[in-house]
């Protein structure tokens, strides 16, 4: 491992295991650096639909945010990252019917994270706000409030006189819910 | 929809509810091995014989083989169910397993007489011993492959094909109080092939069970 791999390793995985703590300023800090790798892995690899990159890039997220519990400390995170994504990217042309080449190893991987990954981040193809509309109220008002509007937790739950544990919790089915609606599997 | 918005959204989701993989694969294990259990006494019924049979170093060591079977198919089931781990030993752990009994096995064959060699290798109850494992195992290949798919397999036929495996040994060592053989070579032969049957069961079901 480089000597900057090892670094990028170091300084990912303590904020990663903020996150897992429940700090969510650490945890979004950490999706947005992984996200900038992603989408230069991604963008290497789908040369043929860059259209794609984007959606797969949110895919690949949603896929660590929902199996977060199946990383242990004692690995590094950046491999643990590298295989998601690669799971996802191998999904996906399967899923398209592409021929594009399965040749892939971690090589490329730790040459994307030596690279800025601060691209600009363009539109995905789904839209938030049409899903959001099919949620059940209680569901939609958390995440409007906390995401769209910026408020805490506490002052989602005075706005809308649900308590602070329930705000939590419809968020957190509200978001499943989003993603059966995008078609991520649990 | 904007990255940045979707992943500050999922920021907002402070709760883990989750279980790590250790957690997630104790329930069914437990549960499957149960109603296993249940299958084969109500099925079959228990080995009139046993408590004299527990005693005989046939019997304990099938038991420790069919033991270390398990504890490389876990092994191996905790690191394929984690994206970014490879199987490491399991195979060679597995296989090792086999071939120690498959051993004991031809000795004991070699020190029998001609004569007798094809009753050890068939026994009493070949025709119905692989068979029994097999079904036996179904309902902990099952549970398995449901609390698999909670978690992260990014080799889905590979580790289908190790949770056919634990099936099959977990099912064997049930199917044991109810089996009358005492050759090794009996046990390598037909437990080895229930248990590949799982296996390769568990090989072709994974793909299509564990996408996520």
């Amino acid at each position: 491992m480089s000597e900057s791999l090892a670094t990028l390793e170091a300084q990912l995985h303590s904020l990663w295991m903020q996150s897992l703590d429940g700090d969510s300023a650490c945890y979004e800090r950490v999706l947005t650096l992984l996200s900038g790798y992603l989408r230069s892995f991604l963008r290497n690899r789908l040369q043929s639909r860059l259209n794609d990159v984007e959606d797969l890039v949110q895919e690949t997220l949603m896929a660590i945010h929902q199996k977060r519990h199946t990383y242990q400390s004692d690995q590094p995170l950046t491999a643990w990252v590298y295989a998601i994504a690669r799971y996802k990217w191998v999904d996906h042309l399967r899923a398209h019917g592409r021929r594009e080449s399965l040749h892939d190893d971690i090589d490329d991987w730790a040459e994307t994270l030596s690279v800025d990954g601060t691209q600009d981040s363009s539109d995905a193809q789904r839209d938030l706000e049409q899903v959001l509309a099919e949620l059940p109220a209680k569901q939609r008002e958390a995440i409007e409030h906390t995401r769209l509007q910026g408020l805490s937790i506490s002052e989602t739950a005075e706005r809308t006189g649900q308590s602070e544990a329930s705000v939590k919790v419809n968020i957190h089915r509200g978001l499943k819910t989003l993603m059966a609606k995008w078609g991520v599997q649990q | 929809m904007k990255t940045q918005d979707l992943i500050g959204l999922l920021a907002s989701d402070t709760l883990q509810t989750r279980l790590p993989a250790r957690q997630q694969l104790t329930r069914p294990v437990l549960i499957g091995g149960l109603v296993c259990a249940a299958l084969m006494a109500g099925l079959w019924g228990i080995n009139p014989q046993l408590q004299e049979m527990v005693m005989r170093p046939a019997f304990i060591i099938k038991m420790l083989w069919l033991l270390s079977l398990m504890g490389f198919s876990v092994y191996g089931l905790l690191r394929l169910s984690r994206p970014g781990m490879k199987a490491g030993h399991t195979w060679t752990g597995l296989g090792l397993s086999w071939l120690a009994m498959l051993s004991l096995g031809l000795l004991q064959s070699w020190q029998t007489d001609a004569g007798e060699r094809a009753a050890q290798w068939m026994g009493d109850s070949w025709q119905v011993c692989s068979v029994n494992i097999a079904a036996l195992s179904l309902p902990v290949l099952g549970a398995l492959l449901w609390a698999l798919h909670q978690l992260a397999p990014t080799r889905p036929a590979l580790t289908g094909a190790v949770a056919g495996v634990m099936a099959g040994s977990l099912a064997a060592s049930i199917y044991s109080l109810h089996c009358t053989e005492t050759s090794f070579a009996f046990f390598s032969l037909w437990y080895g092939a229930g248990i590949v049957a799982v296996g390769l069961l568990g090989a072709v079901l994974g793909p299509r069970c564990l996408r996520w």
